[in-house]
């Protein structure tokens, strides 16, 4: 997993994005489109700003409960390396104009900042947005809308770090079995539209 | 003749080249294995073993830049993974060319152990429906032997690796299996729906090369998942984690790895191989090895592609290919379709698993059995799993927040699959030679192939996915999706052909005991062999063909006849 020490800068935004508090730079949503600066911190693609409101997204998605959240598991971290090391740079690139894009969304919608929503409301934006999506036509060949790879990301950051793997009580593939006999039931109202 | 340095040159150290090293230094010849790849040693050298994805720098997701730039042959295989790529060639500095209209997937694994460390472990035996098979249709040529001839060493090789199976209940099933690996309770459900349902058909525990009993001072499997990352367990069969100790407990054998084989040796006066040069993979340098006996075990097309590259003034087209048909009459397996649902109504015990039994279930072949297939001759197995999607079912799904965070407390639904593996016809005009063009980084023609699927694999194919769907419509699986998207020739790993077995000299390069027509002490065991496909996974008897030749090459050498 990546660690790493946030500048003073950095740690402010993380608890601005986490608290929905008032934003203390004015000019935060300009800064989110213009990308501009990460110099202080150890960020390889996104800009400080972008990284908030990746984490601020991240967190909403998969918040902290009885198990801790995508904050803690370092997902906007590993959404930044992926868009640094693993995405090809067009893909990249698209994930930027989705976040630039998201932020315009929620100023329309809501009439504020994304980071400057309490929780509740940010997690209703984000529950029209996937519910949306999911309704979309999946064509063969066209890039994934940003919300689905937004989501995707954020799942995997968070189910194979370590701290989502606790919070599963996954330890790695060490020996087990699965039940040969009729077990437990399964929950009721599962989630996940394509297998249950 | 003068003195040679060895007894026996075996080249190649995976599947066969393992049991080739065993079977000759335990009747005291001294052996010498030359691998190309380098060394991995049994245990120490699993470095991904049991690791979560979190250990990984891409979290199981692999570099995709890395993959696609020197991966792009070997990604396309299942086997593939962050975990596994360095049991994997790199493609991109070692090419190989096709046709353009026909694409072949070449997958490879250079190191000791090879593929033995890769396979899916899947041991059946050919049976006479097999091996009577191309003199029944008129297709090919006969196998020179039969099913009595293989038995034999079929019970010795499965004695010495231990193969869990549910025993007696099918003739591909090896002879005295330990207890079988478990089905789990969504297989188990498609097991007595499908008996229920199904006169003609089975669904049985994979034999598997898979210990549930310790063995020769290897463990039993403690079902952590997959094992092809390695297993220092020893319960999955290896070169490593079998053949090669009972070969080194002898003394009698040398391992050279980084041992590229550039070609095999002959004498025309003496009408024999002398040995191989060999190029020094890490130094470029070359040098002449000789041996009184010389068997091949690089993997089907590299055994085939060195007498390509061996040619003389005698054998022009390549060596012990008086025949002309090395490189001809390439066989794969069809594959790549089948169907796939989900059980919502079976338990799943609430809670993820840290790894699974490696089992997977096995329906024998049921076509032209009793009954002539109207659309297609020969036939196919299908094998399958149930397992449980985890949190992954929430990709491209719906749900934000805390209720999806609490719903992917539970692992999901049983999802379960059915998918086909078919014999492959053999024809001429499926071909490896050598490149004209291109050659490779120690100086030696690549591989270059044609090989494309018939019309009897692609009925097949058809065949398999309608079977697959009725079986899962008869165990009240829902949301079933039906497949068909034929793999690329060669991707399912099963690359086979090209030096084949016969009784006639002029239609064959091997006799009944995988030893050259033209000349007597040179042996081919591995995949190159193989007369027609079968469906069964072919490595159980590839083993037990390297068994008897072994056997075989050791009685004549005795007898001074080689």
């Amino acid at each position: 997993m990546i660690k790493y020490h946030p500048s003073r800068r950095e740690a402010l935004l993380y608890a601005v994005a986490v608290l929905g508090g008032v934003l203390i730079s004015p000019g935060l949503a300009a800064a989110v489109e213009s990308g501009v600066s990460r110099s202080g911190s150890s960020l390889k693609f996104l800009s400080i700003a972008q990284n908030a409101l990746v984490g601020g997204l991240a967190e909403t998605i998969l918040p902290e409960t009885d198990t801790p959240g995508a904050t803690a598991a370092g997902v906007d971290r590993f959404i930044d390396m992926m868009l640094a090391d693993w995405y090809p740079k067009k893909e990249s690139d698209r994930f930027i104009a989705g976040l630039v894009d998201i932020e315009k969304r929620c100023l329309v919608d809501e009439g504020e900042h994304f980071l400057t929503l309490p929780a509740a409301r940010r997690l209703a934006f984000l529950e029209r947005l996937d519910a949306e999506t999911a309704a979309m036509q999946v064509i063969a060949g066209r890039p994934a809308p940003f919300f689905a790879m937004l989501k995707e990301l954020v799942l995997v950051g968070y189910y194979t770090s370590e701290v989502g793997e606790a919070s599963i009580g996954y330890i790695g593939p060490i020996g087990d079995d699965y039940p040969e006999d009729e077990p437990v039931r399964p929950v009721a109202g599962l989630l996940g539209a394509k297998h249950g | 003749m003068a003195k040679q340095e060895y007894d026996a040159i075996v080249v190649g150290s995976g599947m066969t080249g393992g049991w080739a090293a065993k079977e000759l230094t335990e009747r005291g010849l001294k052996v010498l294995l030359l691998e190309r790849g380098r060394n991995v040693r049994h245990g120490v050298d699993y470095t991904t073993e049991h690791k979560p994805e979190s250990a990984f720098p891409f979290r199981g997701q692999g570099d995709r830049r890395e993959t696609e730039r020197d991966y792009p042959v070997q990604s396309q295989h299942w086997v593939f993974h962050e975990a596994t790529k360095h049991f994997l060639i790199n493609d991109r500095l070692n090419p190989y060319t096709t046709d353009p209209e026909t694409p072949f997937s070449w997958i490879r694994g250079w190191q000791v152990g090879g593929r033995s460390l890769l396979w899916s472990r899947q041991c059946l035996r050919l049976t006479d429906l097999n091996f009577e098979a191309n003199a029944r249709d008129g297709i090919a040529i006969d196998w020179p032997i039969r099913f009595k001839d293989l038995e034999p060493w079929y019970n010795y090789v499965e004695s010495f690796v231990g193969i869990s199976a549910e025993a007696g209940v099918h003739p591909s099933i090896p002879a005295h299996p330990q207890p079988p690996l478990p089905l789990n309770v969504a297989e188990r459900h498609l097991q007595r729906s499908v008996a229920k349902t199904f006169a003609d058909r089975l669904v049985t525990a994979s034999p598997q090369a898979v210990l549930t009993q310790d063995h020769n001072g290897r463990m039993a499997c403690h079902h952590c998942g997959p094992c092809e990352r390695g297993c220092s367990s020893g319960a999955y069969f290896s070169s490593q984690s079998a053949t090669l100790p009972a070969a080194r407990a002898t003394g009698n054998l040398t391992l050279r790895t980084d041992s590229i084989v550039h070609s095999v040796s002959y004498d025309e006066k003496t009408d024999r191989v002398t040995g191989v040069l060999v190029i020094d993979a890490k130094t470029g340098k070359s040098h002449e090895y000789s041996a009184r006996l010389v068997f091949l075990c690089a993997s089907a097309m590299e055994s085939v592609r060195l007498l390509l590259n061996s040619a003389t003034s005698r054998f022009a087209e390549g060596l012990a290919n008086s025949s002309g048909v090395l490189g001809h009459y390439l066989i794969d397996h069809a594959t790549g379709a089948g169907a796939s649902g989900v059980l919502p109504d079976i338990g799943n015990g609430g809670r993820y698993y840290n790894g699974h039994s490696p089992g997977m279930f096995y329906i024998p072949r049921f076509q032209n059995i009793a009954d002539k297939h109207p659309d297609f001759i020969r036939g196919y197995h299908m094998n399958g799993n149930a397992r449980l999607p985890g949190w992954r079912r929430a990709i491209g799904g719906t749900g934000v927040g805390a209720a999806l965070k609490q719903t992917l407390q539970d692992p999901g639904s049983w999802n379960i699959d059915v998918s086909g593996q078919g014999e492959c016809l053999p024809i001429y005009e499926n071909r490896m030679t050598l490149s004209q063009t291109v050659k490779d980084a120690w100086g030696i023609p690549v591989p270059h192939f044609h090989f494309a699927w018939g019309e009897n694999e692609t009925k097949m194919r058809a065949s398999m996915a309608e079977a697959a769907a009725e079986m899962l419509e008869s165990a009240g699986v829902r949301n079933i999706k039906i497949f068909n998207r034929p793999r690329v020739p060669g991707n399912d790993n099963h690359e086979m052909g090209g030096a084949r077995m016969g009784r006639d000299p002029k239609t064959s390069v091997l006799n009944a005991y995988n030893q050259s027509h033209d000349i007597p002490n040179l042996f081919i065991t591995d995949g190159a062999c193989m007369t027609s496909s079968a469906n069964q996974n072919p490595s159980l008897t590839y083993m037990a063909l390297t068994a008897r030749a072994c056997d075989y090459a050791v009685r004549q050498m005795k007898r001074g006849e080689i």
